[in-house]
């Protein structure tokens, strides 16, 4: 019976750019902290548990999104694009795994924010009518190698099934 | 063909009561409002001009709209032209003409008059439009002649629909003999009784009720107070018991109105449906355009047999039965396959299905069990005795997670998946491998741990999606499902994997 696991890796820098986004949400979080701290300071205390919480907040994202996620969720993705479906499988805690027809495909894109953009990666997104299927972080040429493959397999097997 | 044509004057009516009713709250509202500040009822002359003013503009209005509103249909083209200050032309080539669907209320019926309700594809700016108020028999030629060669302008639908199914099989009976399920109305009280709306009217009670309650002088209150006072508790008790009563009889009569005379028959590649005992609706849905099939066993209609049966349908912008349209309002789990077979062949159904394995009864228990936690740090903080609540909750979930558990399963026959599952009703979906958008399994670490997995199927619906989820099953069972989406073709015949979990 067929339950391999997908073959195919996202890219290396994928934990890398995921660490970036997490500095991020970390850099807001801190910046939350911190004005709470110069509000409390100037309009006269708030109560404390509000301050303690947000630290806390701050701490459990550096060590989680910065520090612990990325490198594992990196390495749970996987997929593979065969002739006639395109397979992903992600998720740490929850194991997620689709199987996407070449013939329900509608359209295929790659997306990319400024992060990606900077480790040269993209976003493939997999539209059927009524739902999307993405593959984070493929390294660019990948990515449109792969938007192009799908979209001439989807175009070819088209009704076949 | 058609030269430009308006609409029966009756029209003029029609508009009058829609624009009157779109204004009779406000209306009683400033009414009421006067009442309470102790004037008569129009003793200021003002309010009494107002309201005259008003439905004189209100008529006036209405004659306009049917004055300036005409259509007519040349060569595949719908051309209607209305509007009062803004005039507005839409051209509706027959091609992008989705579905035609007939409505007629009491006034329409008795005057042998129907609305026509068109549905285009795609273009999410007003994709429907009715045409109000025309006769039945040019209603039936306008319908016919966009309807025409219908089938070859599928294809050109665009990118949000590929054709699911090569065009229609050749028919095996007759057209002209098509056979007809219609509802009687012993059934149909049946169903009113059991279909679970009283809820509903008993919450539009108490919102009237607390809306009102607003304007009502205070005295009329303390009076009211006074009399309950003297009588004591068995009088509210028998008020409440009335109020249910009522509750009950509005939404027998509610479902009476609304499926009476309830008949579905199958045209050519499409399945027409009429009910309604007031205003009378039609609709016809293409069959190729049905995704899947939803039949609904509620918790009062399951005990005797009886169900409920829905079809998804794709694209289409609107359906007047909240997204899901009704095929079957109450039918009996034996009369399923032949209806089925009439009505939307290719489908089948099955009373058996793959059960789940024993051991995932203990995640169907504590997942029902999850929304109590409340509970009992509730019954700690809130003063008095509640552990009667808990008496009655505790069990009533247990037996719900039980019968979750029970019910779940999946079949596989040829070319459709169907699944099982209960939520409070027990839902059977059948669904066509063709169909399915894609197909998803998720395995949380204590499934995986057990070997458990949930699947998830998601469809096309008037909603854009509908998803459908069995959770775990047997792993093995979700890769025959997996397996046999991949591939077409499952491992194990299903008939004798039945078997052997019967015997």
């Amino acid at each position: 019976m067929d339950y391999q696991k997908p073959k195919e890796k996202i890219d290396q820098r994928a934990a890398r750019a995921w660490r970036v986004t997490g500095v991020v949400y970390l850099v807001f979080f801190l910046l939350l902290t911190l004005a709470f701290y110069i509000l409390s300071n100037f309009f006269g205390p708030f109560p404390r548990w509000i301050g303690y919480s947000l630290g806390g907040l701050t701490v459990v994202v550096g060590v989680f999104a910065v520090g612990i996620i990325p490198a594992i969720r990196m390495r749970y993705w996987c997929y593979e694009i065969r002739e006639h479906e395109v397979d992903i499988q992600y998720g740490i805690i929850v194991i997620r795994r689709s199987l996407v027809p070449m013939a329900r495909i509608q359209h295929v894109d790659t997306e990319q924010g400024p992060i990606l953009r900077h480790f040269k990666l993209a976003t493939l997104s997999i539209s059927t009518a009524g739902t999307t299927h993405k593959i984070p972080a493929l390294k660019m040429t990948r990515a449109l190698e792969l938007r192009d493959l799908i979209s001439s397999l989807a175009r070819v097997s088209d009704e076949d099934v | 063909m058609f030269k430009a044509e308006r609409a029966h004057p009756i029209m003029i009516f029609t508009a009058f009561f829609k624009q009157l009713r779109g204004f009779l709250l406000p209306m009683i509202f400033a009414v009421s409002f006067q009442f309470r500040r102790g004037d008569g009822l129009f003793e200021n002359r003002y309010s009494l001009y107002f309201v005259l003013g008003f439905l004189a503009l209100s008529l006036i209005g209405g004659f306009l709209r049917w004055f300036f509103f005409t259509y007519d249909y040349q060569e595949g083209v719908l051309h209607i032209r209305s509007g009062i200050f803004v005039k507005k032309e839409r051209y509706i080539q027959k091609e992008r003409v989705q579905t035609v669907n007939y409505k007629a209320n009491v006034f329409y019926r008795l005057l042998d008059l129907v609305t026509l309700q068109i549905e285009t594809a795609g273009g999410f700016k007003e994709p429907e439009i009715d045409i109000e108020a025309i006769h039945r028999s040019k209603a039936g030629r306008l319908r016919d002649g966009l309807k025409q060669q219908n089938n070859t302008a599928e294809g050109g639908e665009g990118t949000f629909q590929r054709p699911e199914t090569a065009p229609e099989a050749p028919e095996t009976q007759n057209p002209e003999k098509t056979q007809a399920y219609t509802v009687g109305y012993r059934r149909l009280a049946l169903a009113g009784i059991t279909s679970g709306g009283v809820g509903v009217i008993l919450s539009f009670i108490a919102v009237i009720f607390g809306q009102t309650m607003a304007f009502v002088p205070e005295d009329w209150i303390n009076r009211f107070f006074a009399v309950f006072q003297r009588t004591g508790v068995t009088v509210i008790l028998s008020l409440v018991f009335f109020a249910f009563l009522l509750a009950w009889l509005i939404s027998l009569l509610r479902f009476i109105i609304a499926y009476g005379e309830f008949r579905i028959e199958k045209g050519q590649g499409e399945i027409l449906i009429r009910r309604g005992l007031l205003e009378q609706k039609e609709l016809s849905i293409k069959t190729h355009r049905i995704q899947g099939i939803r039949i609904t066993e509620g918790l009062l209609r399951q005990p005797f047999g009886y169900a409920s049966v829905q079809v998804e349908v794709a694209g289409g912008a609107s359906q007047q039965d909240g997204f899901k349209t009704m095929i079957h309002p109450l039918i009996h789990r034996g009369e399923l396959p032949a209806f089925l077979a009439l009505t939307v062949p290719e489908r089948v159904y099955h009373q058996q299905v793959k059960p789940l394995p024993p051991r995932a009864l203990r995640r169907y228990l504590i997942r029902s069990f999850l929304p109590l936690l409340p509970f009992p740090v509730a019954f700690y903080f809130i003063p008095g005795n509640l552990i009667w609540i808990g008496m009655i909750i505790f069990p009533l979930s247990a037996l719900f997670g039980y019968f979750r558990y029970k019910d779940g399963g999946y079949r596989i026959d040829d070319k459709q998946l169907t699944l099982r599952y209960r939520l409070f009703a027990r839902t059977t979906v059948l669904l066509k491998r063709k169909q399915i958008q894609s197909l998803k399994m998720q395995t949380n670490f204590l499934q995986k741990l057990r070997r458990l997995t949930s699947v998830n199927a998601t469809i096309l619906s008037a909603m854009m999606r509908a998803e459908f989820t069995l959770k775990d099953l047997e792993l093995e069972d979700a890769l025959e499902i997996w397996q046999w989406y991949q591939t077409g073709k499952s491992t194990k015949p299903p008939k004798t994997v039945i078997k052997e979990e019967m015997q």
